[in-house]
């Protein structure tokens, strides 16, 4: 059976290693290897990790690879944006694996790629795509999964990939069809926990397939969302606020996934470049709020009232 | 450089490195390494930037700058000396004293 032909983030991933949240790339075969962009091998590293005799440090950068050590799930080496090699630990449970492939790894190989991956969820309205960033818990997965629910499909959670077209636009690529929930977020959406399973080491942390509501093609970029909820107790309304200039510039720096894993590879500038980029040519705002009330579908509503403005005028 | 002496055009300019430099959309960007501050040169200073990639005494660069963007050079000179205080105080630039 294996290996596997995936399809993640606009490249093609053939797998050893099983990755059953991603999308199979249906009737693929083995002589299709040229058009597989990344491979994903299972093998002993730990000869390579002594050689490499990095002392104390868990992530090491060198020659356009990245080698990284997780205690007791095992060693991962990503190689000139092309081959993720992984030593599982003996013993080592196979979903916490899979989390460091599907994310870290994989965010690794598209910066390698020149793909700029955002920490964030990004959801398809009338043919353009809105992105929402943000630190983990501020609410990114909550309000895509309140805009799929409005009928506007989701391209990616977790991870934005972005690359750029002939004509110069920013394009979002599709991630998979999994969206991770919190508790409270089920609640707020009338779901229940038992109907999932829990995404490992965050146990009260949902995976939620949504075969149903996954847009499957790149969409161009028309605007980026950080979400920034207050903590105060005292219900504050949902604002929306346009932020300019230098401050873009440090938003997008700050809300990519795993930067600190940019500048160790020598990539500070070519991210610098990207976001500066990126800034020219979308839309960026900041939605605050704050109270303890489940706000998703207020704020589903604001995004798409503002969309349907047509305050945003294309290119 | 004090700030009570003021430059004169044999004082030599030159960038400081661990500055990350791009452009948005037509404006000169920056973001120092060392302190992670951010900042918008505009497109003349992007130029000034530009010209700064080799040591320049004040009197070149304004020089070049005034026939570019054809402006009296002692006007030039003023608005120069201004903005090269303003990266000196950020520790973008050094300048040293000439004869």
């Amino acid at each position: 059976m294996l290996p596997v032909q995936y399809e993640a983030y606009g490249l093609r991933w053939l797998s050893q290693f099983p990755l059953p949240e991603l999308q199979i790339v249906q009737g693929s075969t083995e002589s299709d290897a040229a058009t597989v962009d990344v491979h994903i091998q299972i093998a002993d590293l730990t000869s390579r990790w002594n050689e490499w005799d990095v002392g104390k440090d868990n992530f090491v950068a060198r020659d356009g690879s990245l080698f990284f050590r997780i205690e007791d799930i095992g060693l991962f080496f990503m190689e000139q944006g092309n081959r993720i090699i992984v030593s599982p630990e003996p013993g080592a449970d196979n979903k916490k694996v899979r989390l460091f492939i599907l994310g870290t790894c994989m965010a690794v190989i598209m910066m390698q790629r020149s793909i700029l991956p955002l920490h964030g969820s990004a959801v398809v309205i009338d043919g353009w795509a809105y992105a929402f960033v943000g630190h983990s818990g501020a609410g990114k997965s909550t309000l895509s999964a309140a805009l799929a629910s409005r009928g506007y499909p989701l391209l990616t959670d977790d991870v934005v990939a972005l690359t750029w077209d002939a004509g110069g636009r920013a394009i979002v690529s599709p991630g998979y069809p999994q969206q991770k929930l919190w508790q409270p977020s089920l609640d707020g959406f009338g779901m229940k926990e038992q109907d999932y399973a829990t995404v490992h080491a965050e146990i009260t942390k949902y995976a939620i397939p949504v075969q149903h509501y996954f847009h499957d093609r790149s969409v161009p970029l028309a605007a980026v969302f950080e979400l920034d909820p207050k903590p105060e107790d005292v219900q504050i309304p949902v604002q929306l606020m346009e932020v300019a200039g230098l401050e873009r510039l440090h938003m997008l720096c700050s809300h990519t996934f795993r930067s600190g894993l940019v500048s160790r590879q020598g990539l500070a500038q070519w991210l610098f470049e990207t976001v500066s980029r990126l800034s020219a040519s979308i839309e960026v705002f900041r939605i605050t709020r704050s109270g303890p009330d489940f706000t998703a579908f207020e704020m589903a509503d604001r995004i798409i009232d503002h969309v349907r403005k047509g305050v945003y005028t294309g290119q | 450089m004090t700030t009570t002496k003021p430059m004169n055009g044999e004082d030599r300019v030159m960038r400081k490195e661990g500055n990350l430099v791009s452009d948005m959309g037509g404006e000169k960007v920056m973001m120092s390494i060392h302190t992670g501050k951010y900042y918008n040169l505009g497109s003349t200073g992007g130029r000034i930037w530009d010209l700064l990639s080799e040591e320049q005494t004040l009197a070149e660069l304004v020089e070049v700058l005034a026939s570019e963007y054809d402006i009296e050079p002692a006007v030039c000179q003023d608005q120069v000396v201004q903005f090269l205080e303003h990266l000196t105080q950020e520790g973008l630039i050094e300048v040293t004293r000439g004869e």
